[in-house]
């Protein structure tokens, strides 16, 4: 069978039609339901604070401020001191960051320095990125398991069109 | 397909987005056949193609102040909202078609519209033939085709891009082929 034939009897079904009575059900139905469900064209949105309620937020606020601002500048130092820094900055290789598990717990239960807790982690992530081979061998790898479907909408419309004549030959 | 001037249905649109009632009745006439066709080709039953139909107007009515002839022409965004209203019966009934069951051709009431409009034989065995397809290949068939949108268009609708859209109706036409020719053996 060739192709426009097909195209043919499929459009065929173009003569399908609701039932008069449908038609008329439904439109009396769509109208009714348009005449109770008017919209207003400018939606309005009023967005109001009572002044009650703003008197009791500001006041919830200030006083949380001064909580923060007091264990920060008081009552932190205080109570916890500041541990040695670890040096993660000569980790080089990896029986070097074997030496650092015994310092992970440290890591994550310690207040060190942001940027000390970065060094160590993005230390542990690169050799984890070594053993698992390089990050190029990992795209052309992922790019092998794309399948075909995957790969045709990358395409251009022509080369589709090309690619999809050549099939039906 | 006739196709109503673009600038009638804008118009229309337009008047309908300031709440004319009447205008959105004109813009119902005009696409009731389509949306309904489109719908029973998915669902393939009378009276849920109904209800669906009308629940597609309901919300077009009610999203009009949203829409936006600058992005998408209207035809494409009430189909948009049809197809979607099609996903949400499915989701709620969740009521899959085998091959068996079908098309249900046999179920439609007696001398019903589409019991008769089925009786030919020819169109039944078209109809029998799209639920051998998948539903998205079915979709683009019924866009395509039947409604005679451009691949731009169906895009529009469905928000899938147009060389997937190519690809899956090479596949369902193909697919086609060798279910006509396998009924004709």
């Amino acid at each position: 069978m060739k192709k426009s034939e097909l195209i043919n009897k499929i459009k065929d079904l173009q003569a399908l039609e609701p039932s008069a009575d449908f038609k008329l059900h439904a439109r009396k139905t769509i109208m009714a339901y348009c005449n109770t469900h008017q919209f207003s064209q400018t939606p309005t949105f009023k967005f109001s604070f009572s002044p009650m309620f703003l008197k009791v937020g500001t006041g919830v606020m200030g006083i949380g401020l001064v909580f923060v601002l007091g264990w920060y500048l008081v009552l932190s130092p205080v109570f916890s001191p500041q541990n040695p820094s670890l040096n993660v900055s000569n980790i080089n290789n990896e029986w070097q960051l074997n030496d650092i598990s015994p310092y992970l717990e440290q890591i994550f239960s310690d207040d060190l320095a942001v940027g000390e807790v970065d060094a160590a982690l993005n230390q542990l992530a690169f050799q984890d990125t070594l053993r698992q081979g390089s990050g190029e061998n990992a795209i052309v790898k992922e790019g092998q398991l794309l399948n075909l479907d995957k790969q045709l909408p990358a395409l251009n419309n022509h080369e589709i069109d090309d690619i999809l004549k050549q099939l039906s030959n | 397909m006739l196709e109503k001037p673009e600038k009638e249905i804008k118009k229309l649109v337009k008047r309908a987005k300031n709440g004319e009632s009447d205008s959105f009745g004109l813009i119902y006439d005009y696409y009731l056949s389509r949306i309904y066709r489109f719908v029973f080709l998915k669902v393939t039953n009378k009276e849920e193609a109904e209800d669906i139909t009308q629940q597609v107007f309901m919300k077009a009515w009610e999203a009009l102040p949203r829409f936006e002839s600058e992005q998408s022409p209207f035809v494409s965004w009430i189909f948009r909202i049809a197809r979607n209203t099609i996903i949400d019966f499915y989701r709620t009934k969740k009521s899959n078609l085998s091959l068996d069951e079908g098309i249900g051709v046999n179920d439609f009431l007696e001398d019903s519209p589409e019991d008769i409009f089925f009786k030919n034989q020819e169109r039944a065995q078209v109809m029998k033939s799209l639920d051998y397809l998948t539903e998205e290949q079915k979709e683009v068939i019924v866009l395509r085709f039947i409604e005679g949108f451009s691949y731009k268009e169906i895009s529009q609708i469905t928000n899938k891009n147009q060389a997937s859209l190519r690809i899956m109706q090479h596949r369902a036409v193909k697919k086609l082929k060798e279910v006509f020719n396998k009924q004709e053996q």
